[in-house]
């Protein structure tokens, strides 16, 4: 037996501001996406992983495993709830994957689920900032804007990167976005428009940050027999790794930089015997603009300082020679913290198959990629390795 | 939005923030705020200290849009700056008598001790230290 992960399934609920919909009600649109994706039924999983950062901060519901095993019609499985902040999902997958390498389930459900909504915008900023260092950090008035803004200084002063780079990532992903249906912004926006936009913490702007937003996505995990005989395209798992860091930002030998992120990066690149540069489409953190640019020169794709001008050389647009975010990313498709890293990987497995609708697919048609979902500053990371299996 | 600070929560935290406490471990390594373990080395068995109450701005932002757990209204700047002890150790904390339009990296500052947050549902008050710049050429870190 096979027992490589494999992914054969990805589905996403409505993103955005859902007032209509409760996380149950998000949980249940993204499950029954998936399992329609995976040509599977409900009752054919077998355990449930489900990333979640703050549930009980944004809706006063915990308990999630059970909550995501009710909402999806299969209470008596096995389900548990996984946080990483906002690499909740990616915990949660690799539990997943765990359970197939293991040879312990041969079917299961990895996703993510956040209700951000029903909290007011400070409400919301007070439940992300749970995942900076909560007594002393936060009591110092510090947001993750701040916290990013911060590391944006210090990349800044270190290899003089320009407003004019952090905006080009903004305008990238929200034209990615644009093509993507299932992504909070469908428009594209323009420089002038970043640029215009006000001032959250210096040097980011409010289009420098990604939006609040309600949402779910899933992703059955299968072992390698499983998917091919399931006859469709899949994605193998080819390299993982996740790690964690110190959760104090001023501790940081570089305020900029994320050492969770290379050595997440490094253990993944070393399992599927692959350097970045075989990497052909990324999906990548950007919580903030200046985040996108830090995780490409952690995972080496860039020498340190170099992702920015790459961005505005179109580097990393859906036709450049490293295509980044072609989801449109956190920053145009939206961020339910928890859901995120399903959403990252979901899009690599449409990406590395040709599944990727109209001119959403990145048309050197690749068949590797790497996700890097991060949590907090980059205490937590999540790094995924994927290839493509066409059939 | 205001939140629930429950007294223990201010007074275990109490010495750390009204006498700048570290933990020095026996490599020599510093660590604010004080904890039990290295989480560099995993060394054991600190000695507490006092930080120098002086030091240098080594990254400086300003927070714009105010989140309302803070008592402050207007946009207040939050820096990370390293002591003058000799590992020059590095903490976070806001600025005091700071102007929002200037970037305060590379400046000398003092702390002053000041309330920090008193915007909670218990009548709590937090009081520990804010930096304020030391004004004046004489001051600028070269």
């Amino acid at each position: 037996m096979n027992r490589t992960p494999c992914v054969i399934g990805f589905g996403m609920s409505p993103w955005g501001s859902e007032w209509e919909l409760s996380a149950r009600d998000l949980v249940a649109r993204a499950a029954l996406a998936t399992v329609q994706h995976a040509g599977i039924k409900l009752r054919d999983i077998e355990a449930i992983h489900i990333g979640s950062m703050t549930t009980g901060l944004f809706t006063g519901q915990e308990n999630i495993g059970a909550y995501a095993a009710d909402a999806m019609g299969i209470p008596g499985v096995p389900a548990s709830r996984h946080e990483g902040a906002c690499a909740s999902a990616s915990v949660a997958f690799h539990a997943a994957c765990d359970d197939i390498a293991s040879g312990r389930h041969k079917m299961v459900f990895a996703g993510g689920v956040e209700k951000m909504t029903d909290v007011s915008g400070d409400g919301a900023t007070a439940a992300l900032a749970a995942a900076s260092e909560r007594e002393f950090e936060a009591d110092q008035g510090a947001t993750f804007p701040l916290l990013y803004a911060l590391m944006a200084k210090s990349h800044m002063a270190a290899y003089g990167t320009t407003r004019q780079m952090l905006t080009a990532v903004a305008v990238k992903n929200h034209r990615n976005a644009a093509r993507n249906p299932h992504a909070q912004f469908q428009s594209e926006i323009t420089a002038e428009i970043v640029e215009s936009s006000i001032m959250v913490a210096d040097p980011l702007r409010l289009f420098d940050c990604s939006p609040i937003t309600d949402g779910a996505a899933g992703l059955i995990v299968v072992p390698e027999d499983v998917a091919m005989a399931t006859g469709k395209p899949y994605v193998r798992v080819v390299g993982r790794g996740l790690c964690s860091d110190q959760m104090f930002l001023h501790r940081r030998a570089v305020l900029h930089e994320m050492p969770g992120v290379k050595r997440a990066s490094a253990l993944a690149l070393k399992e599927a015997g692959k350097t970045v540069q075989d990497m052909q489409a990324f999906e990548v953190h950007d919580c903030f603009t200046i985040a996108e640019l830090t995780i490409l020169e952690a995972i080496g794709l860039f020498e340190p300082g170099r992702a920015g001008a790459a961005t505005l050389a179109g580097t990393t647009a859906i036709e450049g020679r490293h295509p980044v975010n072609s989801s449109g990313g956190l920053k145009g498709k939206g961020h339910p913290v928890g859901a995120t890293g399903a959403a990252q990987i979901g899009e690599l497995l449409l990406q590395l198959t040709g599944q990727a609708p109209g001119p959403r697919q990145i048309p050197s048609n690749p068949t590797i990629g790497m996700a890097i979902n991060v949590g907090g500053i980059g205490t937590m990371c999540g790094a995924t390795i994927l290839e493509g299996v066409r059939k | 939005m205001s939140q629930t600070i429950f007294p223990p929560r201010i007074k275990r935290r109490s010495h750390v923030l009204y006498h700048l406490q570290a933990a020095r471990f026996p490599s020599g390594n510093v660590v604010y705020p004080p904890c039990e373990i290295d989480p560099s080395t995993g060394e054991t068995n600190p000695e507490i200290i006092e930080l120098p109450k002086t030091g240098t701005v080594i990254a400086d932002t300003v927070q714009r849009i105010v989140p309302g757990w803070m008592t402050l209204n207007g946009p207040y700047h939050v820096v990370v700056i390293e002591c003058d002890d000799d590992k020059h150790t590095r903490l976070m904390g806001q600025l005091t008598g700071a102007d929002a339009n200037v970037d305060y990296t590379g400046w000398r500052v003092q702390a002053r001790f000041r309330r920090l947050n008193s915007n909670n549902d218990d009548g709590t008050i937090i009081y520990g230290f804010k930096w304020e710049p030391m004004v004046g050429p004489a001051f600028m870190h070269t």
